[in-house]
């Protein structure tokens, strides 16, 4: 008797075109529910706090530079994207000489910024970046610290949110 | 031009005393007649060490010169900057301190218009604080050039000290 | 003997042994910072705290001798507490610096608060600061970082010899300083960076530049002495960062001279020389490798057929390998010549004949450091060989006697029981009078006469005598007869013989059979060729100079620059080019140092060193040996097709193993007839090396050249010629000499002899001195 209904059902499912008509619900509900599109790239979609885009070098708020040269970061880099190289400045102080990233190599870990000491490296929230040439995927320190001066103010605001997770 | 300067030479009756000195120790043992020495030195050069001296010293006793230095900057008695006429060591140490010689050293600070470490402008009175000196039964009390005043108070401090600043030295 | 137990492990150990050495010799690790094996037991770091049962607290390990039956152990809970809060004490005042120490990644401190530290400090007070200041320019200090262990002191007393370091003040200020404001003066003062456990003090060249974790690590030779102590070369991406040393009992146990530590700054230097070179009529010309060698070897074709084989020279550098001396020999014979030498620092040769196979010494730091008595004969040992003076001052410390017999009075770091300083002249007649020698000019006064005797009687009664003789002795004018005197000397003591060598591998040269009279394992020549001084003397058309600066390296330059200005052809194969080279040269090949290419060094014990390198060769250069290969190959010259240097070696050792000349050894006063001059009214010339000036790279290292003492321009007179001369100390003089004249500055010293002018050489200064009279006139 069950098995008789069961089979009377699907005959009228078939013959309705009733899978259809739930599909196209569906498209219906959706036509009245808010739109979740986004506009790329006009519109960019909100990203965490803890994204890590294209890396930095941070300043301190008198203009020096925070790198001191120890070369965790480049150590702890499992990438090996980061060459460094350092010598004493003219004031004494531990300086790197040569601070280069590998776009290419780089994985965006993120385990450099874990690693220093300073927060000198640090990644952005950055994910739109090109390169041209070759050559360029090379961040030379100047093109790291130009980065982080471009998004120093966003950076403090990542740094303050994340701070208990730190 | 090299300019050589003219070396600073222990005068004979201080070599002398140190050589009497030096019987008391081993042979290899130089190194025993430093503080001896130094404090000889100290007293032969108006009651403070230069630097000539410490060389003039490890020279003599034939030692490394900074065998010399490491010592006399050890003892607070061996003095390596200018001290007036007049040494005044105020105890500051737990009995003292009870009976208030904090209080005095202020006072006498007021008083001869100096620090605690510091020389009067007139070049005679060196103030500094001193180690227990030993004196806690008649607390509080100080050195003055190598005598015991002791049972301080404020009247009795500053008659001493009129006296030393009159070129008295008691 | 007694028993004890560390940890469980029951252990046999001597009585009156630290706790801490048998531990170790156990591998059983205890923490320390101011213990160290070489040094004496301070005990005041505290660290090595151990439990010792019935113990109340724990004992320090490194001051606890064992006894019977102690039951030690390192692990427990109150070991560890105890540990870890001398740890927390240390840490009070430390900073947190590590990431820009240079000591960050081998720093014991940092390791040992790892494992032994808690993770965090009950210290909320203010650190306190120290002031750093300038010990010279190998050592940067950061005395905040100092944690008092006192191995820099220690080290200063016991093995550089000199303390330049004490701790000053007392309580919360102590500090570790030099005498005010002096710099360490110590020609050890290296090794401070090395048994340093912290970052107080650094090495300053190597200041941030690299760390410890990212540099490769090669085994090396320092060639710059005799002794070719071992190091390693610690490199990153071709470039020498820093030597550290390398642990060799036999040789420099842990130590190394400053020299051998901070040489490495030449090697780098500006003035490597990048290319073949030919000078044309228009100029110097650049060439490849291949035009070079083709260029070079019809050059030198054509100039000796021009000319006779005979008008050809070779000399090289003691400081090369083996297998290029052994090449070079190869080389300059196969031209048909035997004018090939390295004793560029010799001038008498009178007694080659009888000279042994080599010049080694036949005796091991081991035979230095157990001699009860100990005579140096005509050397600045402490210049010539730093490390050696720690072998005698361990052998003071075992009760022997030092004497001193110099042309000059050197100052030693070590304590010296009797010395006799004479004019050099007068060398030979005082050997001679110690060994009872007659027929002298009796020149010496009776005084020193009865001193000689003395130090021979007290000689004759100690057990093992040690003589050491170095470069006052070989490059003296009668060396040869000193040399004889000598062998007579020891022979009568049965005292052992030491020979300190010109460069560091004057036994592999003569081995090699770069000496005129001999050519490899001592086979003997047909016909004598020239000295190097002589070959200079004669003016020949052609020489062949490889790894020398003559005019910084012989021993007369001046007859050397002149030889070389008339030749027709110099072929200079050198790692540096020069202003003066460009001025003799006529083609410069450069050549590798010993960083870039592998080799072998044969040292004053007779010990065969290998070294491999460390980095490829800079720009064009090549090593030495592949250079004389090719050389030798486009000369058309028999076997010398070699694939490796290893294969060289090979075939040297095998040539060496079938000499028939290995106990070659008459030289004794019926070989040699000895010559005595007297004393002339002349000031007599004393020349020396500054010790950081000895070869082309240490004198390209600018580290060692701030640090070298004896290498300005002056010239060094006793008091009583200064006034028979009526001169004064700093007055600017000329020295003429013929046509030549030296602009000095004059230095009055109470430590020069009598009749003496003593003044230095390998400088600019003095590049053009000549053997002959010289003069003193006023400014």
């Amino acid at each position: 008797m069950k098995g008789m209904f069961k089979y009377m059902l699907f005959c009228v499912k078939c013959f309705t075109l009733w899978e259809l008509l739930k599909g196209l619900f569906i498209t219906l509900k959706y036509l009245f529910k808010p739109k979740i599109t986004i506009q790329y790239p006009e519109a960019k979609t909100p990203i965490s706090d803890r994204f890590r885009g294209l890396l930095a070098l941070r300043r301190y708020e008198d203009g020096s530079e925070r790198c001191i040269a120890c070369k965790l970061c480049e150590y702890v880099c499992p990438a090996r994207a980061i060459v460094i190289e350092s010598k004493q400045s003219e004031d004494g102080s531990r300086r790197t000489t040569k601070y280069d990233i590998d776009m290419f190599k780089c994985i965006n870990c993120g385990l450099c910024e874990e690693a220093c000491p300073v927060d000198a490296v640090v990644v952005t929230p950055v994910q739109h970046y090109h390169m041209q040439e070759r050559g360029e995927n090379i961040m030379t320190k100047e093109k790291l610290l130009k980065v982080g001066d471009m998004y120093e103010h966003d950076l403090q605001k990542r740094i303050s949110n994340n701070n208990g997770d730190r | 031009m090299i300019k050589k300067q003219k070396k600073y030479v222990l005068p004979e009756n201080l070599q002398n005393k140190i050589d009497e000195n030096l019987k008391k120790y081993p042979s290899d043992h130089r190194q025993s007649a430093i503080l001896y020495a130094l404090r000889l030195t100290q007293n032969d050069n108006g009651g403070w060490i230069r630097e000539q001296h410490m060389r003039a010293v490890a020279d003599y006793l034939k030692i490394d010169y900074i065998a010399v230095y490491e010592v006399a900057t050890f003892y607070s008695m061996l003095k390596l900057k200018p001290v007036g006429k007049s040494l005044v060591s105020v105890c500051d140490n737990i009995s003292c301190k009870l009976k208030g010689a904090d209080n005095l050293l202020s006072f006498i600070e007021e008083y001869l218009q100096i620090k605690t470490g510091e020389t009067t402008s007139d070049g005679l009175i060196t103030l500094e604080r001193a180690e227990c000196l030993g004196a806690c039964v008649n607390a509080p009390s100080m050195i003055v050039n190598d005598e015991y005043q002791e049972n301080l108070t404020k009247d009795k401090v500053q008659q001493i000290l009129d006296n030393l600043s009159n070129g008295d030295n008691h | 003997m007694v028993k004890i137990v560390i940890d469980g492990h029951e252990l046999q150990a001597s009585a009156g042994d630290m706790i801490i050495e048998v531990a170790d010799a156990a591998d059983i690790y205890i923490p320390r910072f101011c213990y160290h094996k070489k040094l004496s037991i301070a005990a005041n770091c505290r660290m090595c705290l151990v439990d010792v049962a019935n113990n109340g607290k724990s004992l320090p390990a490194c001051a606890t001798p064992v006894v019977e039956g102690m039951q030690i152990s390192t692990k427990s809970a109150k070991a560890l507490y105890s540990q870890r809060s001398v740890m927390e004490f240390l840490l009070i005042n430390h900073p947190l610096d590590c990431p820009i120490c240079d000591q960050g990644g081998e720093c014991e401190l940092q390791d040992l608060s790892m494992g032994y530290g808690w993770d965090s400090s009950k210290f909320t007070e203010e650190k306190r600061v120290v002031a750093d200041y300038n010990i010279g320019p190998f050592i940067t200090t950061n005395m905040t970082r100092c944690i008092h262990c006192t191995r820099c002191i220690r080290f200063g007393k016991e093995i550089a010899g000199v303390q330049d370091l004490g701790l000053i003040n007392r309580g919360d200020d102590v500090e570790v300083r030099t005498y005010v404001d002096e710099t360490v003066k110590s020609n050890l003062s290296g090794n401070l960076i090395d048994i340093c456990p912290v970052g107080a003090l650094n090495s300053k060249p190597y200041a941030f530049q690299a760390r410890s974790w990212e540099l490769k690590s090669t085994a090396s030779i320092a060639p710059h002495d005799c002794l070719g102590a071992n190091i390693f070369l610690h490199t990153r991406e071709q470039k020498i960062f820093r030597v550290v040393s390398k642990d060799n009992q036999q040789v420099n146990d842990i130590w190394l001279s400053d020299r051998d530590r901070f040489s490495y700054l030449g090697i780098q230097h500006s003035e490597r020389l990048p290319k073949p070179y030919f000078k044309e009529s228009n100029g110097w010309i650049e060439k490849n490798w291949h035009d070079a060698l083709t260029l070079t070897s019809a050059k030198l074709k054509i100039n000796i057929d021009k000319y006779t084989p005979k008008q050809v020279a070779g000399i090289i550098s003691p400081n090369s390998t083996f297998e290029e001396l052994y090449l070079f020999n190869k080389l300059i014979r196969a031209l048909g010549t035997n004018n090939i030498d390295h004793r560029i620092r010799e001038q008498d040769f009178s007694d080659q004949e009888f000279q042994p196979l080599s010049p080694t010494s036949m005796m091991s730091a081991d035979d230095l450091q157990t001699s009860d008595g100990i005579l140096i004969v005509g050397s600045n040992i402490g210049v010539e060989q730093p490390l050696l003076t720690i072998d005698i001052k361990s052998a003071i410390g075992n009760g022997a006697k030092i004497y001193v017999i110099n042309p000059i009075d050197h100052k030693f770091n070590f304590d010296i029981a009797e010395k006799i300083i004479v004019n050099s002249a007068l060398l030979p007649q005082l050997l001679a009078v110690m060994g009872q020698y007659d027929g002298l000019p009796g020149e010496l006064a009776n005084s020193i006469v009865n001193e000689a005797r003395s130090i021979f009687a007290s000689l004759a009664n100690c057990k093992k005598v040690s003589i050491v003789t170095g470069a006052h002795l070989y490059q003296h004018k009668h060396a040869s007869t000193m040399r004889v005197l000598l062998i007579e000397l020891q022979k009568q003591l049965s005292a052992k013989l030491m020979y300190l060598t010109q460069g560091a591998n004057s036994t592999g040269a003569w081995l090699a059979g770069c000496i005129p009279h001999r050519t490899t394992a001592g086979e003997i020549v047909s016909s004598n060729g020239l000295s190097a001084l002589d070959s200079f003397k004669e003016n020949l058309q052609t020489y062949i100079l490889f790894g020398i600066e003559p005019e910084l390296d012989c021993l007369y330059p001046g007859n050397a620059m002149n030889a070389l200005k008339q030749a027709s052809l110099v072929i200079v194969c050198s790692p540096y080019i020069t202003e003066q080279m460009l001025g003799y040269a006529d083609i410069v090949l450069p050549i590798a140092t010993f960083a870039e290419t592998d080799g072998t060094y044969i040292n004053l014990f007779g010990s065969k060193q290998k070294t491999s390198p460390a980095i490829l060769p800079i720009y064009d250069c090549k090593p030495g040996w592949e250079v004389l290969r090719d050389l030798g190959n486009s000369l058309d010259i028999a076997g010398m097709e070699y694939q490796s240097n290893q294969e060289v070696y090979q075939e040297v050792t095998d040539v060496l193993q079938q000499t028939k000349y290995s106990n070659r050894s008459n030289l004794n006063k019926t070989t040699k007839s000895l010559k005595f001059v007297s004393q002339s009214a002349d000031l007599n010339l004393l020349l020396e090396w500054p010790e950081n000036s000895v070869d082309c790279i240490t004198r390209r290292s600018y580290a060692l050249q701030q640090a070298n003492t004896f290498s300005k321009p002056l010239a060094y007179i006793n008091p009583e010629d200064a006034d028979r001369l009526s001169l004064i100390d700093g007055e600017q003089i000329i020295l003429v000499q013929q046509v030549c004249e030296f602009p000095l500055t004059l230095s009055v010293e109470q430590y020069v002899p009598k009749n003496c002018l003593y003044i230095p050489l390998g400088i600019e200064a003095t590049s053009n001195l000549t053997e002959g009279k010289i003069e003193i006139k006023k400014c």
